[in-house]
């Protein structure tokens, strides 16, 4: 029984005497995994203007994109 | 005890040997400092953190761009109520090919934990808001709202519950699939979905840039 004690106490000091995460994770029965660099960037931008621009053509359907002719080789 | 006194003498002689050589020596300056942190760890299950495109989980990195909205369109929102169009990540799991299911070991559950400071969100009628983090020309009383949901990842949940930013454990942070149970709590063929958001949080929204990053940390259990 006191072996139980000092093997709990010993335990109980390596887990509460650090800061890691980790650590208290084991402690519960989990684990950390190496994603911790990655990242959810959000963004956005409020402007003075009160009108947007706006872009409208009638080539939306082809995405915007303006095809112009060949030109002749001078 | 003669071998005693001549390791003292020994010790004394190269003790002041070394400290001539080092008051003799010319005084050197380091040019610059630098730190090498080489970290790691063994667990038992990895997997690679999927954010919803290849561009974004190779790199670690997933923008919600919210777009651009004038003064004018702001000023009719009403304080507490989103506006805007809403953006979603879809966080799954997937092996180190990105492709193929990752193979859980020891684990059944996952999800990811954030950790925003106190600092960094704000409560407007018991719901939570990021705050702007821009250092300069931000837009101010504009935050953000975060609402989660999991599923399968056929289905491309929306998120629908409020993320509560005060909820979390030391360990774990604020979990983003919203459990509120001892821990991680999604399945391993299941994804996480978090909905951002525009949210007028004062009177008057000056105008300017706003931006949040926010780490993510994978949690098994």
């Amino acid at each position: 029984m006191k072996t139980l004690r000092f093997f709990f106490l010993l335990m109980a000091f390596f887990v509460l005497g650090t800061k890691s995460q980790l650590a208290f994770a084991q402690f519960a029965g989990s684990d950390l995994t190496s994603n911790s660099d990655a990242y959810l960037l959000i963004s956005g931008r409020i402007i003075p203007a009160s009108c947007l621009l706006n872009i409208f053509n009638a080539n939306a359907v082809n995405k915007n994109v303006f095809q112009l002719p060949p030109l002749p080789y001078p | 005890m003669a071998l005693f006194g001549f390791q003292k003498s020994a010790l004394a002689i190269s003790s002041a040997a070394a400290l001539v050589a080092l008051l003799a020596a010319p005084v050197q300056a380091a040019n610059d400092a630098g730190e090498l942190i080489i970290n790691g760890q063994v667990s038992n299950t990895t997997c690679l953190l999927t954010l919803g495109d290849n561009g974004a989980t190779g790199s670690n990195s997933r923008t919600l761009n919210l777009g651009s909205y004038s003064t004018t369109a702001v000023s009719g929102a009403v304080i507490g109520t989103p506006f805007g169009s809403a953006f979603t990540a879809i966080l799954g799991l997937k092996a180190a090919d990105g492709v193929s299911a990752c193979t859980f070991s020891g684990n059944s559950t996952w999800d990811v934990g954030i950790n925003i400071d106190p600092n960094n969100y704000e409560t407007v009628s018991n719901v939570t808001y990021l705050k702007n983090t821009a250092t300069t020309g931000g837009a101010t009383n504009l935050g953000v709202l975060l609402k989660t949901a999991t599923g399968a990842a056929a289905t491309t949940p929306l998120g629908t519950a409020n993320l509560d930013l005060r909820t979390g454990s030391p360990t774990y942070g604020t979990l983003l699939s919203g459990s509120t149970v001892a821990g991680p709590n999604v399945s391993p063929a299941n994804v996480i979905a978090v909905t951002a958001q525009f949210v007028k949080t004062g009177a008057t929204v000056a105008p300017g840039v706003w931006t949040h990053s926010i780490p993510l940390t994978v949690w098994y259990k």
